[in-house]
């Protein structure tokens, strides 16, 4: 059996409860709330990235680029024209992180065992959430960006992995999410 | 966000405005371009001219998106969005050698019709 774990380090997102979400940086949210590849996140005084990017990965049995999310501390000091701030100025109650964990059976065995998080909510003072979800469909780099409340009712389901796991000969496949409330 | 919509068109276009074009050019079956590739929705589209079919075929269904550039990542690339919300990404260069592709996200579409979500590669071959 494969087992792959691409899931957030639970104790370092946790040192972000209690700090002051001042702002996001991304692509103009005008015709979707999507964008590409990365969001940075400016907490307190230090930025991270939550990036969605492209890697040679095995899927399923087959290497092939896969996005994987990231959520990592920004050391350099660049700022990328294109992007726009989005404005927060508000106190991290909480942070959520949604993981998800796809397996793959042949002829009932498990073979592939993976996990990642598929999406992290912060949930501000005042109950407000924002929401940066790893788009559904493997190799796409897109994140998806919410704001408002109970958003993990606004997480897409996981449905092209199952439509994958159909199409493979003697494969069964299931996935699980849990939540994890960091507080 | 740009400056205009993609290949000089004078409104902004959904992927259905597009469809019919590039589906009469190019094998298109249940929502999905090309042969099945190496794992669902992975599809092959096989050409003499491969590098310039991706081009054509990624232009063809963006014409009249909203198109910038990536920025980061091991393979630079430009997305289109459509006015339904569907994003249309293109890569001269992926992990397989010579072989460019094109993906299609519906995820925020509002109207994909039959279009399903899909990854098309191109490559080098006899028709």
């Amino acid at each position: 059996m494969i087992k792959i774990d691409f899931r957030f380090d639970q104790n370092y997102i946790k040192q972000l409860v209690g700090k002051y979400f001042l702002k996001y940086r991304c692509d103009e949210l005008i015709f979707t709330n999507s964008v590409a590849q990365f969001v940075e996140l400016y907490i307190s005084d230090k930025v991270f990235s939550l990036e969605n990017l492209q890697e040679l990965t095995d899927y399923f049995g087959y290497n092939t680029d896969v996005a994987i999310l990231k959520f990592i501390e920004k050391k350099e000091q660049c700022v990328y024209e294109k992007q726009v701030d989005n404005f927060v100025h508000k106190k991290i109650k909480q942070v959520k992180i949604v993981n998800e964990n796809q397996k793959m059976y042949i002829r009932n065995k498990i073979e592939y065992d993976i996990f990642f998080t598929r999406a992290i909510i912060f949930i501000l003072d005042d109950l407000e959430e924002i929401c940066f979800e790893k788009d559904t469909l493997f190799f796409s780099e897109e994140i998806i960006v919410n704001r408002g409340h109970n958003l993990i009712n606004v997480l897409g389901k996981s449905e092209q992995f199952m439509e994958t796991m159909k199409e493979e000969k003697d494969a069964k496949g299931e996935y699980f999410r849990e939540e994890i409330i960091l507080s | 966000m740009g400056t205009g919509f993609k290949g000089g068109a004078t409104n902004y276009h959904s992927i259905l405005d597009n469809l019919p074009k590039v589906s009469s050019i190019y094998k298109y079956q249940n929502g999905l371009f090309g042969n099945p590739g190496n794992k669902y929705p992975i599809r092959e589209i096989v050409s003499t001219d491969h590098i310039n079919a991706s081009k054509v075929f990624y232009d063809l269904l963006a014409y009249g998106g909203i198109q910038t550039s990536f920025v980061k990542g091991k393979y630079s690339g430009i997305k289109t969005v459509m006015s339904d919300g569907t994003v249309v990404t293109y890569r001269k260069i992926t992990s397989t050698e010579n072989s460019p592709a094109v993906e299609i996200s519906i995820r925020n579409s509002k109207s994909p019709g039959s279009l399903k979500q899909q990854k098309i590669h191109f490559i080098e071959g006899k028709l």
